[in-house]
């Protein structure tokens, strides 16, 4: 096709490519940019950390008499919904716990939507937790828990990490408040937190 | 308007949109590049949301008496923040012996004066609010026990920083911080570390 100079100010005729070396057309940025959507992609370097959640329990809550099976600690509970199924969450979480009663057991573990993650593998019939624990004392110790997961939950849709508690052979076991506390400043009531990062995969 | 091409190369005279169907102009980056300001926007979920990281150990043993929060050394971190949306994941974990049935109470603070978030546990009769507490308690021959806290912190400025573990005790005994309050020198009981992280993640 010719190539015809406008008196308005325009071209006509000039195939796509026809402009001089080193010019920018669209072939050139399409791997980057999608004209259609508007958006960029393939960015490579760029940051791995997209979102972060956190709660942070300030009140207390008590679990009373020899339950068998985990349960939820209500405050300690944190939702994310993924920005991609390919992404994984970085689940961290610090927990005041303890038991009323020298010598008997607790145990927790870290719930995602009601199934347990990072928890021991199958030993006979023995409890299957992400840690355990058995006050040493019983004068207003308190025993600090905390672990930390790399989850991939293969999902875009709102998530929910828990911890969770059970208290097999201990009377009570509570979450934020000491064993046999007094009330007084010898005495503290302190907080919990549970964080999640999601990262790029 | 004629199209002139003049003898050094160049065009002039051609309209915006003159250029060939595929030619790239600046309607077709707005959405993405903003030439004016020369800012480029990422689509969401590209780009660092860790802005900085910095970090404090603790190496050496620490006694404490007081009944006031007193500054863990050495588990200080200076950070100027780039934003003042950044918000700030702080991460503090250190390690307790006693000298008798001590109680100690932890916290991690800003500037030394203020609860990191604002966190501490809800009121409770005369009890003392904090974010670590009850521990160690007893010496139990060597014993050490951990205290760990990740916290969220949201300062609102971009002047600097310093975040800091503190401690107190009661109870008027000694509190040790990376030893036991009974230990012996042998293989058999541990000196161990304590560290403070803060992470800036922008807003």
């Amino acid at each position: 096709m010719a190539i015809t100079i406008n008196g308005t100010g325009s071209i006509s005729g000039l195939s796509a490519g026809g402009l001089p070396n080193s010019s920018v057309t669209a072939a050139d940025l399409a791997t980057v940019q999608d004209w259609s959507g508007k958006t960029i992609s393939n960015i490579g370097g760029g940051g791995k950390v997209l979102q972060i959640q956190q709660a942070v329990m300030t009140d207390t809550q008590s679990f009373s008499g020899g339950f068998t099976t985990f349960e939820d600690v209500t405050n300690l509970s944190v939702s994310i919904t993924p920005s991609a199924s390919t992404s994984k969450v970085l689940v961290m979480y610090s927990v005041m716990i303890t038991g009323n009663t020298f010598g008997r057991r607790y145990a927790f573990r870290l719930s995602r939507g009601g199934t347990a993650i990072g928890i021991h593998d199958s030993a006979g019939s023995k409890t299957r937790a992400s840690g355990c624990g058995m006050p040493l004392d019983s004068n207003g110790v308190m025993d600090f828990h905390s672990n930390t997961i790399l989850d991939s939950p293969a999902t875009t849709s709102a998530t929910t990490y828990k911890v969770q508690v059970v208290c097999n052979d201990s009377p009570t076991v509570n979450v934020n408040i000491a064993s046999n506390e007094a009330d007084n400043g010898n005495h503290s009531r302190p907080v919990s937190s549970i964080t999640v990062m999601e990262i790029a995969g | 308007m004629a199209i002139r091409f003049d003898g050094d190369g160049s065009i002039f005279g051609m309209s915006e949109g003159g250029l060939p169907d595929a030619s790239v102009t600046i309607d077709d980056l707005a959405t993405t590049l903003d030439l004016s300001s020369k800012t480029l926007t990422l689509p969401s979920g590209i780009g660092s949301k860790i802005l900085q990281v910095k970090n404090a150990v603790k190496q050496g043993d620490q006694s404490f008496t007081a009944s006031s929060w007193t500054t863990i050394t050495d588990t200080q971190v200076s950070i100027t923040p780039t934003s003042a949306t950044s918000t700030f994941l702080v991460m503090g974990s250190y390690v307790l012996g006693a000298g008798g049935a001590w109680r100690s109470m932890g916290r991690i603070s800003r500037n030394e004066s203020s609860f990191v978030g604002g966190y501490q546990g809800d009121a409770a009769g005369s009890k003392d609010r904090t974010q670590m507490g009850g521990v160690p308690y007893t010496v139990y021959n060597g014993s050490q026990r951990p205290c760990k806290m990740y916290l969220i912190d949201s300062p609102a400025t971009t002047s600097t920083l310093t975040y800091e573990m503190q401690i107190y005790c009661n109870d008027g005994g000694t509190i040790y911080v990376n030893k036991s309050g009974q230990e012996a020198d042998n293989g058999n009981h541990t000196r161990s570390c304590s560290f403070l992280t803060v992470f800036e993640i922008s807003g």
